[in-house]
């Protein structure tokens, strides 16, 4: 049965894209414009260049590494009790970060749709839905990641189709000489909502075969597209200094179209279309984190459940204010988001140069 | 197995909460009978003596029009307590329309108005916005006679205003952007008239024609501009269309319809002295009526339209320079010259030095010009 456990390399890909929605809709393209403001699209290609080297890094350290996920990359690097802690410390940090996105998700339910609403059934509606497709094997992700994929890319397309014809070039161009510096910021932003193929790399193990650079580079392309369809969209309709003030931009942005004068009000829809990355990623976290705990766990057996009824209570326990779920989602989730997607690369880097040099 | 049985029985027990049955707070909240629903059309915003947010709301159609009035000291309780009143229903603002201020509400602040639109999540910033020029928004709203409401009235504003060039309706997308960009906007300001005089199938009541622009500065409002000034400043914010014009000259006056692209503005702004704007426009423009005996010759015509157009774009950067505020987006010119205009002085409009060249070519019909040129005569005398 386990053999059968494997995710091919697109499969991989497209749960990376997937997942990659979720933080996305949350933080952009608001966070590009308080950055970069005009010139917020030149911070997609910047955040590419930067990506680029990381991803080609750490692909070229899961080959020599074939077959083994981060968790033995881990333990093969850094020894077996330091490897074991930074896998449990990697665990935790999932089991929060599911519990922030169920929390996140669910606030944006009732930010745009169902105002006056509390946060608790949706979180465990959430922790329930993940809890059950954490709790299989690995490949269903990746199947329902492949289904998804075109969905959401489909849904967004239309939109930027929808909203071409309404979109003043003038409050995007020309670019401000003092952008360089906010450009840069926004790059740095772009590459760490990126991040995600990072953590997937616990799943290496379940790879049917290490994913190539040569792989990669139509999602990040596709990524990259998507985040700039929705970049210009909301500064060609909001201009910089709107887009930065709105909470959710892009869903303004979907608030007011119209198809052909005959539908409108299509907001709801996409609201709701936009769980599906939120599912994907939080199970997938579950999944992640029930993988490096499940050796620490007590109740061995069910660990995807545990994990998510942990998740959950930590999504519910989570400060309400809005003051305080702004500082997690704009400033510590991302900078720990950071640390752990890129911060743990250099040092397995050095240490796998280091262990060559003795051998 | 298992996990699939749990799955179905987790997902049927879901559907349960989406059965639209039950009302208040939370997700139920959402589903309502459309019969309860009192759709918002128009909103009217005013300001009373005690600087309370007076709110009037016109909601459902001709046949069965609905008025809810509410005041509060801010907008946000005001709109708390247009739901209190509502004995019939819910009300919604999904499918406001339009959005009426009266000068009292627009001269002492707009900024809660875009706060609300900004924050709410049902009302849509694709609602056109209205200042009542020496009004209130409510003697507008409340104004309709019967068989028709102001949403109507409204509408056919809008028409109007597409065809007489003097002002243009903005929405509250639009008017947001402007203020954030530029601290200033343009939005269309209307002249309660009465109606029904011309119009037997409808009663007499209050009804709006437009009545050239409101002029909004840091989110208050900061004036007018009418006639020519106002038409100059639809064509310098690209928003005019085909207009009629008069234009009389020293041998007679013709009406012309006058097009003209968004002119080209072009910003110097030399190291440390004052910018200097440069607006050349080339309006075309079509003989559609003589009214005078003798045919105008189309180069005095020209001259006249170019000195008239030439004045009034000039009255119109006076005015943006008096008042200090971009409600041109002349910033963006700015920029266009590669300055960033936070890159100026603070008083750079202020100081903005402005020359204006209007080169316009009058024309006849196709025919006409034909017929003239075959005639072999410079002078026209048929009729237009």
């Amino acid at each position: 049965m386990e053999t059968s456990d494997k995710l091919s390399p697109r499969q991989f890909l497209a749960a990376a894209f997937v997942s990659a929605l979720s933080p996305l809709i949350r933080r952009f393209p608001r966070t590009l414009a308080l950055h970069a403001g005009r010139a917020a699209a030149l911070a997609v290609p910047a955040g590419a260049l930067l990506l680029l080297p990381l991803l080609a890094a750490a692909f070229a350290l899961c080959r020599r590494q074939a077959g083994r996920g981060n968790a033995a990359l881990l333990r093969a690097l850094l020894g077996r009790r330091a490897g074991r802690g930074a896998e449990c410390l990697y665990g935790l940090w999932f089991l929060f970060y599911a519990g922030f996105l169920m929390r996140s998700g669910a606030e944006r339910f009732i930010t745009t749709v169902y105002n006056g609403a509390g946060p608790a059934l949706f979180v465990c509606v959430m922790a329930l839905l993940c809890a059950l497709a954490a709790a299989g094997r690995s490949a269903p992700l990746g199947r329902a990641a492949m289904l998804l994929c075109p969905l959401m890319l489909g849904m967004i397309l239309l939109i930027a189709l929808l909203t071409a014809k309404d979109l003043d070039l003038t409050l995007l161009l020309p670019l401000s000489a003092a952008a360089p510096r906010g450009v840069f910021a926004g790059a740095l932003e772009t590459a760490n909502i990126l991040s995600v193929p990072f953590f997937l790399g616990f799943l290496g193990d379940r790879l049917t075969r290490p994913v190539r650079l040569r792989e990669a580079l139509p999602w990040l392309g596709a990524c990259l597209g998507i985040i700039a369809l929705m970049t210009v969209g909301c500064l060609g309709m909001f201009g910089p200094e709107l887009t930065a003030k709105l909470r959710y931009p892009y869903f303004m942005l979907v608030r007011d179209l119209t198809v052909l004068g005959a539908l409108e009000r299509l907001e709801p829809l996409v609201i709701a279309l936009w769980v599906f990355p939120d599912f994907l990623f939080v199970s997938l976290l579950l999944h992640l984190s029930a993988r490096c705990l499940a050796p620490r766990l007590a109740a061995r057996r069910w660990p995807a459940a545990l994990c998510a009824g942990a998740a959950g209570a930590a999504a519910l326990a989570l400060p309400g204010e809005m003051g305080a779920l702004a500082f997690l989602s704009d400033t510590l989730v991302p900078r720990v988001c950071a640390l752990f997607g890129f911060g743990l690369l250099p040092v397995l880097l050095l240490c796998a140069a280091l262990r060559r040099g003795r051998e | 197995m298992a996990r699939n049985r749990i799955a179905a029985l987790a997902a049927a027990l879901a559907l349960t909460a989406l059965t639209g049955c039950g009302a208040g707070r939370g997700l139920a909240a959402n589903y309502l009978p459309i019969e309860d629903l009192i759709l918002v059309e128009t909103l009217g915003l005013d300001r009373g003596d005690d600087g309370a947010v007076l709110l009037t709301a016109s909601a459902g159609g001709a046949e069965e029009a609905c008025v809810l009035r509410a005041g509060a000291p801010a907008l946000v309780p005001a709109l708390a307590q247009l739901q209190d009143r509502a004995v019939r229903g819910r009300v919604i603002f999904a499918h406001t329309q339009s959005v009426v201020l009266g000068q009292a509400y627009a001269e002492g602040g707009v900024g809660d108005l875009f706060d609300f639109v900004e924050r709410d999540i049902h009302t849509r910033m694709g609602a056109q916005l209205y200042v009542v020029r020496g009004g209130t928004a409510e003697a507008l709203v409340t104004g309709a006679g019967e068989g028709w409401t102001v949403s109507e009235a409204l509408a056919s504003v809008r028409g109007v205003t597409l065809s007489r060039g003097d002002s243009h309706v903005f929405d509250l997308r639009e008017t947001a952007v402007a203020l954030s960009e530029q601290g200033a906007a343009l939005i269309c300001a209307l002249r309660p008239v009465s109606a029904g005089a011309g119009a037997p199938d409808a009663s007499p009541g209050i009804t709006a024609v437009p009545a050239g622009f409101g002029i909004l500065k840091d989110g208050r409002l900061a004036g007018f501009l009418d006639g020519d000034e106002a038409l100059c400043a639809s064509l310098l914010s690209g928003t005019l269309g085909c207009v009629p014009l008069t234009v009389a000259c020293e041998h007679g006056s013709a009406t012309l319809e006058v097009r003209c692209a968004q002119p080209e503005m072009r910003v110097v702004c030399p190291g440390g002295g004052a910018a200097a704007l440069e607006v050349r426009c080339a309006p075309t423009a079509a003989i559609a009526a003589v009214e005078s005996e003798a045919v105008p010759d189309p180069a005095e015509l020209e001259a006249a339209l170019d000195r008239r157009l030439s004045a009034a774009i000039s009255g119109v950067l006076g005015r943006a320079r008096a008042l200090d505020a971009d409600f041109l987006g002349l910033g963006r010119a700015v920029r266009r010259g590669g300055t960033e205009p936070s890159a100026l002085p603070p008083d750079w409009l202020r100081t903005l030095t402005v020359s204006v060249s209007v080169e316009t070519t009058v024309a006849r019909s196709d025919d006409l010009g034909a017929r003239v040129g075959t005639d072999g005569g410079g002078e026209a005398d048929g009729d237009f």
